[in-house]
């Protein structure tokens, strides 16, 4: 039984994953690009799971808190990278319970936690409701060449009913992710941290077929 | 998704102004402390360790809208408001993206709201909230790292103009200074003894030395890392320092994914941390601090906690994880240890700072059962 609910959750996230991580592939596009932190590939976003003491490790039971030797569960209270990383996969399998650990927020939570403006430049606004139709949370201005607050829509949801001048949810899905229940654009809608081909980071080439990939 | 929904206390929460010097330090298990606190868990009363481990650090208080530091209670409405049925608005000014923060010799905390482009002043004790904007001459753009000197004049880097505004204790810009020599100003931390301010700076990936005096650049301690080569003295995206009691410098050298500590020469003395996910390693190291016994408090913007570590490097104790009830945290940053050994934090989700208390444990201090007069 328990075999059998792994291999399908197995199967669920391997088809999941598909049209999410299409042209995700981390190989391609990484090394040398900014995104390759201090040279060290991938562990630069997925922490590894160091054991050994070569890979930094103490030897048996690994590193233990001297104030905490009795801390109930600490492993569970501890394993904040699986909720933003595994989290993420459960949003990809459309978990229908979106605890704060698997909130759809926490695929940009992972990319705000070096682009807040200072470790790296760029740093969006993330605390309003972005609504489509709802202009108030993004400035009107030009682009602004440090902050993203007025021309990146992160959390929005994408809702053509309350903006008709918007792509239906379909077309948009068909070349772009959007994420959880209410099809929010958060970073990985536009951007695959995997890959620079396109500049910037860009799923797609900066052209006038990005803007109407969403927009009529 | 409506995150005021997801998440109802974050707009509905009444800012504790709590008396810290009081309560705050009450030692744990006190039997005077009323009955009624103790039938569900206040969280006043959030320690880290859980018992039996004898209690490190409290929670004392978080702040998120400035306009409940000023009127906590929410007004009763007026008789005119009865009988026109209007409502006044209730006045709300939130935090956004706090980043740095620090406290001045009365006890204000000042935290530099990187979004808000202002530096908020929080006086918990006089229930007030002042802003630094700069002027309009000098406003400031994103302002990251804050810092008071004991006279308390109050120096603030910022990222977008490449420069550190110095204001007055009263508000008033001072001067501004750094633009030739800082690229990307993060945290900020000053050497009284030495009349030092260092300046983290993640763009060079070094840190700037000034004179807190003549405001002068004296010099820069490090040099870029190669990639992949964390040698000792290279740094790769700093974003935090602080100083300890004797003066040795704490870098949170953040693309290294390490602490890394000088001695007031810029000389390496040693370095602690690598990356990974287990307690004690880091993934996004940001906000460091020391308290009055040495011990290292390092946030990290991914784990959404922060861990504190013995002077040598040995991890401690893991204090929170992802979320927004208190001494939970969304996006870290920031991280500040006063004078009294309050610990106070910001995060740049939610926009939130929230003060904790390490407490001072003589009889436990390491198992060495030293016995030293407490702090409080």
């Amino acid at each position: 039984m328990k075999l059998r609910s792994c291999l399908l959750a197995a199967a669920l996230l391997g088809l999941a994953s598909l049209p999410a991580l299409g042209g995700n592939l981390p190989k391609t596009g990484l090394t040398g690009t900014t995104h390759d932190i201090a040279a060290s590939g991938c562990k630069g976003c997925h922490a590894p799971h160091n054991g050994s003491t070569a890979n930094g490790g103490t030897a048996g039971t690994g590193i233990i808190l001297l104030w905490a030797r009795s801390f109930p569960n600490s492993s569970n209270t501890f394993g904040v990278y699986d909720s933003n990383t595994m989290g993420n996969k459960a949003v990809e399998l459309g978990g229908s319970t979106l605890t704060t650990s698997t909130d759809v927020r926490m695929f940009s939570l992972l990319c705000l936690s070096c682009h807040d403006g200072v470790t790296s430049s760029f740093s969006p606004a993330m605390k309003t409701e972005n609504q489509v139709g709802s202009k108030a949370a993004f400035g009107t201005g030009a682009h602004e060449s440090l902050g993203l607050a007025n021309d990146h829509p992160v959390n929005m949801n994408y809702d053509p009913t309350k903006n008709t001048s918007l792509q239906p949810v379909a077309t948009v899905q068909a070349s772009l992710p959007l994420y959880g229940s209410n099809n929010t654009v958060q970073c990985a809608t536009c951007h695959d941290p995997h890959n620079n081909v396109n500049t910037n980071y860009l799923r797609q080439p900066n052209t006038a077929t990005h803007c109407t990939t969403c927009h009529l | 998704m409506n995150i005021q929904r997801s998440f109802p206390w974050v707009a509905g929460v009444v800012v504790l102004c709590l008396p810290l010097y009081g309560s705050g330090t009450r030692p744990p298990g006190n039997k005077d402390a009323p009955k009624a606190a103790q039938t569900a868990p206040q969280p006043s009363e959030l320690i880290w360790p859980l018992p039996p481990d004898p209690p490190r650090v409290r929670w004392l208080a978080e702040y998120t809208d400035m306009a409940k530091v000023k009127s906590p209670v929410a007004k009763k409405s007026g008789w005119l408001e009865k009988v026109t049925g209007t409502k006044t608005p209730e006045e709300k000014l939130e935090l956004r993206k706090p980043y740095g923060i620090t406290t001045d010799s009365r006890g204000r905390i000042y935290t530099a709201d990187t979004q808000l482009a202002t530096v908020f002043v929080i006086d918990p004790a006089a229930r007030a909230v002042e802003q630094r904007k700069g002027d309009s001459r000098a406003p400031m753009a994103i302002p990251v790292g804050v810092a008071v000197d004991t006279q308390d004049r109050l120096f603030v880097s910022d990222a977008g103009l490449h420069s550190i505004t110095c204001f007055s204790p009263t508000g008033q810009v001072i001067a501004r200074f750094g633009t030739n020599s800082l690229g990307r100003p993060g945290g900020i931390a000053i050497d009284q003894r030495r009349n030092r301010l260092y300046v983290a700076d993640a763009k060079q990936s070094r840190v700037a030395v000034f004179d807190i005096t003549s405001l002068e650049f004296k010099g820069y301690f490090g040099i870029p890392s190669q990639p992949g080569k964390p040698e000792n003295c290279t740094f790769a995206g700093p974003t935090n320092v602080a100083v300890d009691r004797q003066g040795n410098l704490y870098v949170a050298d953040t693309l290294n994914f390490r602490v890394q500590v000088l001695d007031p020469a810029g000389k390496f003395l040693r370095a602690f941390g690598v990356q990974g996910d287990r307690p004690g390693e880091f993934i996004r190291p940001k906000g460091i601090a020391v308290d009055s016994e040495g011990h290292v408090y390092v946030a990290d913007a991914e784990f959404n906690n922060f861990q504190v570590f013995s002077p040598e490097g040995q991890p401690l104790l893991a204090i929170g994880k992802l979320g927004s009830a208190p001494g939970q945290f969304a996006l870290i940053a920031g991280l500040y240890i006063d004078s009294k050994d309050r610990i106070y934090t910001t995060e740049m989700f939610f926009g939130r700072v929230q003060v904790f208390q390490y407490i001072t444990a003589p009889a436990f201090s390491e198992g060495k059962q030293v016995v030293k007069p407490s702090n409080h």
